[in-house]
């Protein structure tokens, strides 16, 4: 089926299992509402929820999103696997680019959302006085969170957001390779233009997404390079430090280049 | 002394303030008791992380600091180092829920309230704000049904919810929004800002008129569901099977049979919509 006849609508997606840090499946699991439990105790069930989750997932591939950094409970256990049971994709974006993305997201300005980025011991959903679809989850820095992963004990595969945009067949080819999923190039295409970022955007617009904080578009602009146009000079320059710390990890880690500078 | 809870009487030596007393001399369907537990024995099949059942029997803890020990008709509990009104709160959810299920009682998740003559059941994930929109209408001249668990009663002929019969819990925003003081009710725990309040409550079993089904994030400004887009029979008796309480204990319990003659009649009687904005805004 051509991708017209078959068009990927977000909002189908089990959002509440997808999302490694949703309420729901800690519920689910545990047996009692996460409302009365601290982030702490909700932290320390997480590996073990993430594993019945992927018991019982349906397809012998779990695939989840996970916005936490990769951190370690207090008796030493990572808080979202290791191998041989889990690896991860990491999905890499300059940070003034994750700036103006994350100000629009989080309903903040860009100096505020680049004081949470800079921020050693950032967490969201972290507020005491609601509740919210999702727990509580540690990000650390910008570059705190992708060293994070980068040491982190599992198989990573490290996309840059950029190259999705410059290089989008031969990115998408290194994830699939890496999840070890049978696709042609040709699925690899008609997937790329299912979930075209002006498609989600239509989508967006005329049915909503589940995911969108009040008042605001998630699939908001999808381009790089705005960060530069947008950030203050003073801000511009509080990431760079942050950059330059993992372009020189991610040459120790023979990844590469860090994320582009467009 | 004696309480109501989702329509079961519970015999505790400890008082239970969130619940109405019953008289001494009413038979209880569920004695609790306190006492020393150890740890779940090695032949309770460990399903989740932090509970696990064997035939008539099933445990739930919270790491070292509480023990539940469930079986039908009664609930020990070991309280080593948690405060009652946590240990209260844990109770009356999941070994509540499991107790329930060995007597092949099934609840949803879900809020409820009877408002100007009618009764509405919403339920939904977790955070997606239907024990406000279920306390909103109390406060309106309603009477609050349930706040977490919704016992569903079905005949041929009808679905009724039973009183959950504890308040509501609910968060400090959640009470600004409803015009009341943040501070309102009792805390939980001293870590947690979360209440239990006292509203108006019904004490008889309802007739159900409307169930509807809260998306997590409808609080998405292009989110508009409509009442008329009722589930077809497949997908209601779908979303009533994933949306019982404990359903991952059902299996284990031994009684999935019973879970899907229920299901199935309840599928019969009800119809689930998505919730009006109306409720929530």
């Amino acid at each position: 089926m051509c991708p017209e006849e078959s068009p990927v609508d977000p909002n189908q997606l089990p959002l509440n299992n997808l999302i490694a840090a949703a309420r729901s499946p800690l519920h689910e699991i545990v047996g009692v509402p996460p409302a009365l439990l601290t982030p702490d105790e909700c932290e320390n069930l997480r590996p073990d929820v993430d594993r019945v989750v992927a018991r019982d997932w349906a397809q012998p591939l779990c695939l989840r999103k996970a916005h936490d950094a990769y951190t370690f409970l207090p008796d030493g256990r990572p808080l979202m696997g290791g191998r041989p049971d889990f690896a991860a994709i990491y999905i890499l974006r300059n940070p003034w680019d994750v700036a103006v993305s994350a100000a629009n997201h989080w309903g903040q300005t860009i100096e505020q959302a680049v004081n949470m980025m800079c921020e050693e011991n950032t967490a969201i959903e972290s507020r005491k006085d609601r509740s919210s679809p999702q727990i509580h989850q540690r990000l650390l820095s910008w570059s705190g969170h992708v060293a994070s992963w980068l040491k982190a004990p599992l198989d990573l595969c490290v996309l840059r957001y950029e190259d999705m945009h410059s290089r989008p067949l031969e990115t998408f080819q290194r994830a699939v390779r890496f999840l070890g999923v049978q696709a042609s190039d040709s699925d690899i295409q008609s997937a790329m233009e299912a979930s075209r970022f002006d498609r989600l955007q239509g989508i967006e617009r005329e049915r909503g997404f589940l995911e969108a904080a009040k008042n605001r578009r998630f699939f908001r602009s999808g381009r790089t390079g705005e960060g530069r146009q947008l950030l203050s000079e003073q801000d511009q320059r509080r990431l760079d430090k942050q950059f330059e710390e993992i372009e020189k990890l991610l040459g120790q880690k023979g990844q590469g280049q860090g994320p582009a500078q467009s | 002394m004696k309480y109501r809870y989702c329509g079961l009487i519970l015999c505790s030596p400890q008082p239970l303030p969130e619940l109405k007393t019953v008289p001494e001399e009413t038979t209880p369907d569920i004695r609790i008791r306190q006492t020393t537990l150890g740890t779940a024995p090695s032949n309770a099949r460990a399903y989740g992380p932090n509970w696990a059942v064997r035939e008539g029997e099933g445990w739930w803890w919270l790491g070292d600091r509480i023990i539940f020990r469930i079986r039908k008709g009664e609930i020990d509990i070991d309280n080593r180092n948690i405060e009652h009104s946590l240990a209260r709160s844990l109770l009356l959810e999941a070994p509540m829920v499991l107790a329930m299920i060995f007597d092949g009682i099934f609840c949803l998740n879900a809020a409820s309230v009877s408002h100007e003559g009618k009764t509405t059941v919403i339920c939904g994930a977790a955070g997606s704000g239907r024990s406000t929109a279920a306390a909103r209408l109390a406060l309106r001249n309603g009477h609050l049904i349930t706040d977490s668990l919704a016992r569903i009663q079905c005949t041929e002929e009808s679905a009724k919810v039973v009183p959950q019969g504890s308040g509501s819990l609910l968060w400090p925003d959640s009470l600004t929004e409803l015009d009341l003081d943040a501070m309102t009710g009792s805390p939980i725990r001293s870590e947690l800002l979360l209440r239990r309040i006292s509203l108006k409550q019904a004490t008889k079993t309802q007739s159900i008129d409307h169930l509807y089904w809260r998306n997590p994030r409808s609080t998405s400004h292009l989110i508009r569901e409509t009442p008329t887009q009722t589930l077809g029979p497949r997908r209601q008796f779908a979303r009533l099977a994933t949306m019982t309480a404990g359903r991952m204990w059902i299996d284990a319990a031994g009684v999935s049979t019973v879970h899907f003659q229920w299901c199935l009649k309840a599928a019969k009687q009800l119809r689930i919509s998505p919730a009006p904005d109306s409720l929530f805004f």
